[in-house]
């Protein structure tokens, strides 16, 4: 078990060092930088001389492979640098963000799974019956609409019909729950609609392959109940391939969270990187972030395969 | 000969002989009545390009008429859909819209095939070191969710119609290249390329001649299902305000913007670009599914 552990933590390493190298060189070899915007803003007078002045004092200066080694150097000690434009440590500008992001993302996630695998499971139990039909059409619905413009329907339709508008006054959860629960919650449900479909989709299939199988007439035929067979033996054989969705719809939940919270006014991660790190060209808070999410990310997978121990004996760590 | 039954959807499946077990008639036709919903979805697909092609002549107004007299208006008469904040049709600018979206799905289905087959086919065929570097870049790219990547890209580089048919594209390119390599690495021990091979066939033969044409299923199935999350891409990039910057007309720029301000006084300004949004992608994601079916069982419920 630990030698398997030790080995999959040493992988995430690659993955992280080139995820986090792939958005270091996107941010430096595309064109136009922050010290060009900066002397801009400041009406300063625009020459060649002030610009390299400031990308002197930015670190910008100095020749890529410098500035790389640089920032694995500083991000390996936990030190992701300072915001350009606000001068605050980039892990403070994050802290700030994170708690809220991973409470939309924890929520949409658990109950995109929770809806997907259990109306997979009965959808599968009656194939063409009317749970199934509209499971199908659902998940179909969640393939299909745009997930920015149900968010915006879940604004406009209550507030054309009941004149009910949601709060815009964001609080922690640690501060006041229930308004940040009220907040949280309309972003978290569209997600989780969209999450789920997928994971629906598949769980469904997976259990209608397992249900043909041979094993399956065994266990009928020892006389053991529906509901045995269904759970114990079809269920648990069936998840496996589910479960390698359920962590790719992780990511595709972080994908899902930047959009809302632009929408819904959410200060999150998401909205730090589109409103403010991006337009900004805030080169550290846009690498802090993404290695910020290529972490989730990582944690997730790692749990995703550790959990085909729990579920399938024959995989030996 | 409606009653009788379809023996077979598979048109290589006739190379011996049996006349009688080849299925009959027109594949078009045959494929609208085996597929009713993927025909229907053809069909949209067909008239949302035919659009693009013909918007000048479609659209009623021009896409960037402003009248300050008609400003906010619902759908009426003279504006079957309503006008925007600044009196702009909305009905002529959805039909312009469609250029945008149509150009880039499919320029981005180009790209992804292309980038699919270079990096899905070389790795899955040769193997070994080359095969492992590159699914570690793989990984590290897949690692990040695919929109967070294409807005760096496209907020750093640029914002026309070219960069983000190009950032769509790579993306859905790398995400594809995980299923070419399995069909690869599936195809390329079977009988017949072993045969090919002892016959003297050179790498390259082998490649174009052999293995490409079995994974073209794939890879159409793999297209058809892409191009609904192309558009939905853009659209997804336009709405954060990294798409095609106005005044251009974009399904998702028309959802953007000014449109979330008043959307609650003016819904129609943001229902009916969401909708004609929602039927494409609805239909692009029908068609592929039943393509699926019909060209390769093996993918049924993959996505």
């Amino acid at each position: 078990m630990s030698k398997y552990l030790i080995q999959r933590l040493l992988l995430v390493i690659p993955t992280f060092f080139l995820a986090g190298s792939l958005i270091f060189s996107a941010t430096r070899f595309l064109p136009g930088d922050a010290a060009a915007l900066m002397l801009g803003a400041n009406q300063e007078p625009f020459s060649e001389e002030n610009l390299q002045k400031l990308r002197e004092r930015l670190g910008l200066a100095d020749p890529l492979p410098v500035q790389f080694v640089k920032f694995w150097g500083n991000t390996v000690r936990g030190d992701l640098g300072t915001s350009i434009w606000t001068k605050k440590p980039v892990t403070e500008e994050i802290q700030r963000r994170l708690p809220t992001t991973l409470e939309t993302l924890a929520i949409s996630v658990a109950l995109g799974w929770a809806w997907g695998v259990l109306v997979g499971v009965v959808a599968a139990r009656k194939p063409e019956g009317w749970m199934d039909q509209i499971a199908r059409s659902i998940a179909i619905l969640g393939l299909s609409l745009p997930v920015f413009w149900v968010g915006m329907m879940s604004i406009v339709l209550p507030a054309k019909f009941f004149g009910w508008t949601p709060l815009r006054d964001y609080k922690y959860i640690w501060v006041d729950p229930v308004q940040n629960l009220q907040l949280l919650i309309f972003p978290s449900v569209i997600l989780a609609m969209f999450l789920g479909a997928p994971v629906m989709r598949l769980m469904r299939t997976t259990m209608l392959e397992v249900l043909r199988q041979d094993y399956i007439r065994t266990a009928y035929s020892k006389g053991l109940t529906e509901r045995v067979v269904l759970w114990r033996h079809v269920f648990k054989n069936a998840l496996m391939p589910v479960i390698t969705l359920m962590g790719l719809q992780v990511v595709a939940g972080i994908g899902g969270i930047v959009v809302l919270e632009t929408l819904f006014a959410i200060p999150g991660m998401g909205q730090l990187l589109v409103a403010q790190a991006l337009p900004k060209r805030d080169y550290p808070l846009i690498q802090g972030i993404v290695l910020v999410m290529a972490l989730i990310t990582a944690t997730v997978n790692l749990c995703v395969d550790l959990t085909y121990g729990f579920l399938d004996p024959r995989v030996r760590f | 000969m409606s009653n009788a039954p379809a023996t077979t959807i598979y048109p290589t499946d006739d190379g011996f002989g049996d006349v009688k077990l080849r299925a009959q008639g027109n594949p078009i036709l045959r494929f609208m009545r085996r597929k009713p919903l993927a025909a229907f979805g053809a069909i949209v697909l067909i008239v949302a390009a035919l659009t693009a092609l013909f918007a000048p002549f479609i659209a009623p107004y021009g896409f960037n008429i402003t009248s300050l007299g008609d400003r906010l208006v619902g759908p009426s008469p003279g504006h079957w859909l309503g006008t925007d904040e600044l009196g702009r049709d909305l009905l002529s600018r959805i039909i312009y819209g469609a250029q945008v979206s149509i150009t880039i799905s499919l320029g981005a289905v180009v790209i992804a095939s292309v980038l699919s087959l270079l990096i899905g086919g070389t790795t899955g065929y040769f193997g070994g070191t080359y095969d492992t570097l590159f699914q570690r870049v793989v990984d590290a790219w897949l690692a990040l969710p695919g929109l967070v990547v294409a807005i760096i890209l496209v907020g750093l580089f640029s914002q026309s119609v070219l960069s983000l048919l190009i950032v769509i594209g790579v993306g859905g390119g790398v995400q594809q290249s995980r299923v070419v390599r399995s069909a690869v690495l599936d195809v390329k021990h079977r009988p017949y390329v072993e045969a090919a091979r002892s016959l003297g066939a050179t790498e390259i033969r082998l490649m174009l001649r052999h293995i490409l044409p079995n994974i073209m299923p794939i890879l159409i199935v793999l297209s058809s299902t892409g191009l609904g999350g192309y558009i939905l891409a853009e659209a997804g990039l336009s709405f954060l305000g990294y798409g095609v910057p106005p005044p251009t007309p974009t399904w998702g720029g028309m959802l953007a913007g000014s449109a979330v301000q008043y959307m609650v006084s003016n819904p129609s300004m943001v229902i009916f670009p969401g909708l004609v949004l929602a039927l494409t992608v609805y239909s692009a994601n029908m068609f592929g599914d039943g393509l699926r079916d019909v060209l390769d069982p093996r993918l049924r419920g993959t996505r």
